[in-house]
């Protein structure tokens, strides 16, 4: 059996003087500094908001939705799946009785806290009826005051798909 | 905006410590070799050196806007940083014009010592500025550069090295200025 | 009358008395078995098959639940025949179940979905289009729900229907495919006990309205209490939830086994009292009709009964718990007067009936009858100290400690009520029974005891 020596480094004085190093790394800082000020459109960084962001794919967590039958009517059946799930607690559902025809329940008031929620999409796993997503590839939410970014149904319902899937795929 | 008192308070600590750093060694408001007196008594030539390297100044600060004050051609939605550009390439030209004007009248057409002063002072101002501002890049290259500082390296830098090295200096200063006064 | 015999299940030897059903045996000793239709009130009626063993010298597995156990007897519950017998009855039970578990009530508490992960994990053969259709949330009246394409068939809710209440409102009408748990045409379940076949139903075909859609019911705690509805001290299970930011709110009481007072079940009036006891609350102390600090009122109290010591009647309520009767007594002492509680307000001869509800109307007038409270009408009319009292009296002045809202002059002091506090109660067959404390408020009144500490600090 051998063993595998590695050298260690900063024993010699050159090293223990730091200074050599750090004349070395402000060499590169200040090359790279001189670099981008004359060349500035060759940065790599996103000149947001001007420029968006290309690569959001479908798999990508936005902001949530709820998602319709293919009626218009509400696909979600308050189960409290979601909730349940939620490993933040962030989701608030009421019940109520369903008059439109599909199933027996619907939700009367859901309510998504995105300030406590973690984007995690265990939500969108759990749920039984493809009723909650989070495919809206929508990254940025703001508001002047907290109660902003409490969605609530009518919102919830009111973002779109980006990616085609407009109705629930487990829903007729 | 609490926040903001915290994160400028850094910024504060950086100036404050660039100011007093070229106060005390590198020549506060003067530039190197030339003294307040040398000025005065040469002041059309004083004059007439910065009417020539502000022009080139100038010039090369307006061709790096109209090169880097753009959007990538890829995302360019409107006309917003070339307006910018062109109001500010004016504006830059204007004052160079007004400057060149003022010294072309301090140093041909009137003779008054205070309106010299004056204008070096001013001058002055600007060079302690220029140094304060080549400072503070110098901090922040060095933050660049080394992001952490790994705290025994640093008090080992300064108690190892740091120190007794200004201690042999103090001691090679006195020795020098002993010897050369003596 | 009946012996003592030895059997084996599983290998091990058990002991049961001759005479008794195997199911009983297996239940007590908490073995596994799997059933639907078997009830330990309604007896054995092996229709759903769930419950089959091995019995040793019998050529065909034999359901438990209809089956007396024998001297030598040898039993095997959980071979691999039997596991896979168990599998293929769930499925027939499954083959016209809507799988509509996330609409479902039951879902949680609920017998299918149980078995399903015991023995099922089969998938199914039948597509949803092809299942047979039947009524979903038909209101069978008295706040119950039936949804007859989840229902197994296990006939327990006829069967309650049939020999506990005798009314015999619930059948099963039709055959084969079609058969579903109905009333008779135009009729409607009508009987003071309806409720208690929503806790029989193993399934989610019976399902309370009143509960309906309120809460998903793993997100319920569970407290053991006792109903305080009437002199009978129904044992039962109060079922409640603190939400997030929110307080803490029962959803349902249910009723909990105890066999030497109401066995299984509660009635229908005492099911529902939840909803005003939690509603119209007395929350903040008053002063004739004015809103006052807590200090202000104790320190106001404080200085009334000095006023108008040797002239003080306390009152109190047959529902408080003992500890808190025997508090108040002792605290009478200390200002020198006697407590009555007026008892006739009890009386109610027209809830009586012969099965579990009392005429008397006090939770535990056994302990005022023990503790030889005065039971007529107040001798006093100085200062009358209300222990919550339903009753309304006139005095010069008056203290009170109500739980809920009532229009009263004096001075009101906002009390916690029985679900907010834990103690015992004696029923009218003098049971002893403890209830628990369920609901924890965010800003919780002070109770009886707290406030009799206060006022005498």
């Amino acid at each position: 059996m051998s063993i595998k020596v590695t050298k260690r480094h900063g024993h010699s004085f050159r090293d223990k003087l730091y200074l050599p190093a750090i004349y070395d790394g402000v060499k590169v800082t200040f090359k790279h500094l001189f670099h981008n000020v004359t060349n500035i459109n060759e940065v790599d960084t996103l000149r947001y908001p001007e420029e968006q962001p290309t690569d959001i794919t479908s798999r990508w967590r936005g902001l949530h939705r709820l998602t319709h039958r293919a009626d218009d009517s509400v696909a979600c059946v308050a189960c409290f799946m979601c909730a349940t799930a939620c490993p933040s607690n962030c989701i608030f559902i009421e019940a109520t009785e369903r008059e439109d025809g599909h199933d027996e329940k619907m939700p009367a008031s859901f309510f998504i806290d995105t300030l406590e929620c973690v984007f995690c999409g265990y939500c969108v796993e759990a749920c039984p009826c493809d009723a909650i997503r989070m495919d809206t590839g929508i990254f940025s939410l703001t508001g002047n005051k907290r109660e902003d970014f409490v969605m609530d149904k009518e919102q919830l319902l009111s973002h779109k798909g980006a990616y085609g899937e407009e109705i629930s795929c487990a829903r007729d | 905006m609490k926040f903001a008192m915290y994160f400028m308070g850094e910024y504060v600590a950086m100036n404050t410590a660039s100011a007093v750093i070229i106060t005390m060694i590198f020549g506060g408001y003067q530039i190197p070799w030339v003294s307040t007196e040398m000025l005065q008594e040469n002041f059309s030539i004083f004059a007439i050196s910065i009417m020539l390297i502000m022009p080139i100044i100038v010039s090369i600060l307006i061709r790096w806007m109209q090169k880097n004050n753009t959007v990538r051609p890829s995302v360019a939605t409107d006309d917003g940083r070339n307006f910018e550009t062109k109001v500010l390439t004016i504006v830059m030209i204007g004052m160079t014009l007004l400057v060149e004007a003022i010294l072309i009248y301090l140093a041909f057409l009137t003779d008054s010592a205070l309106a010299n002063s004056l204008a070096i002072t001013l001058f002055q101002i600007a060079v302690f500025v220029v140094k304060l501002m080549m400072f503070n890049m110098f901090f922040i290259l060095i933050r660049w550069t080394v992001p952490r500082f790994r705290y025994d390296q640093v008090q080992k830098l300064g108690w190892y090295y740091l120190l007794p090295l200004s201690l042999f200096n103090l001691a090679i200063t006195a020795i020098i200025i002993v010897g050369v006064t003596s | 009358m009946s012996e003592v015999i030895n059997i084996i299940v599983d290998g091990e030897n058990y002991e049961a008395q001759e005479g008794s059903l195997l199911i009983d045996l297996l239940i007590k000793n908490k073995i596994k078995v799997p059933y639907f239709c078997y009830h330990e009130s309604l007896g054995p009626d092996g229709n759903c098959r769930m419950c089959m063993v091995e019995i040793e010298g019998q050529k065909r597995p034999q359901i438990a639940c209809d089956t007396f156990v024998k001297e030598g007897m040898e039993v095997r519950s959980n071979t691999q025949n039997i596991k896979s017998l168990r599998t293929d009855i769930l499925e027939l039970e499954l083959i016209n179940h809507p799988v509509d578990c996330p609409v479902c009530d039951q879902a949680g508490e609920c017998s299918l979905q149980d078995f399903y992960m015991d023995y099922g994990l089969h998938n199914s053969k039948v597509t949803i289009q092809d299942k047979v259709k039947h009524d979903k949330a038909v209101d069978l009246g008295s706040n119950v729900m039936l949804d007859q394409e989840r229902c197994v068939l296990c006939a327990r809710c006829t069967r309650f229907t049939d020999k506990i209440t005798g009314t015999h409102e619930l059948g099963i009408i039709g055959r084969g495919d079609n058969a579903k748990v109905s009333t008779m045409p135009g009729r409607k379940l009508s009987n003071a006990y309806a409720m208690n076949v929503v806790d029989l139903c193993p399934v989610g075909a019976l399902t309370s309205k009143d509960f309906r859609f309120s809460q998903r019911v793993w997100f319920l705690q569970t407290a053991e209490s006792v109903c305080h509805g009437c002199a009978k001290g129904c044992n039962i299970y109060i079922d409640h939830n603190k939400p997030k930011y929110k307080d803490d709110v029962m959803y349902r009481f249910r009723p909990r086994r105890n066999d030497a007072v109401n066995g299984f079940f509660m009635c229908d009036e005492g099911r529902l009292s939840y909803k005003e006891l939690q509603e119209n609350r007395q929350e903040r102390a008053l002063l004739n009709g004015e809103d006052i600090s807590q200090e202000e009122a104790i320190q106001k109290a404080k200085e009334t009964i000095k006023k108008f010591y040797g002239n003080i009647c306390i009152i109190l309520d047959a529902n408080l718990y003992t500890q808190e009767i025997e508090a108040i007594i002792k605290f009478a002492k200390t200002i020198g007067t006697n407590v009555c509680s007026p008892q006739e307000i009890y009386q109610d001869e027209d809830f009586k009936d012969d099965m579990l509800k009392s005429a008397n109307r006090a939770a535990n007038s056994k302990t005022i009858e023990k503790l030889h409270v005065y039971t007529g009408k107040p001798r006093s009319d100085g200062l009358i100290i209300n222990f919550n009292h339903p009753g309304e009296f006139s005095a010069q002045s008056q203290i009170n400690f109500f739980t809920h809202k009532r229009n009263n002059a004096g001075l009101t002091l906002p009390t916690a009520t029985w679900n907010e506090s834990s103690g015992t109660l004696t029923n009218e067959d003098g049971i002893e029974q403890k209830c628990e404390q369920a609901i924890h408020k965010n800003n919780p009144v002070p109770t009886v005891i707290e406030y009799l500490q206060r006022l005498q600090s």
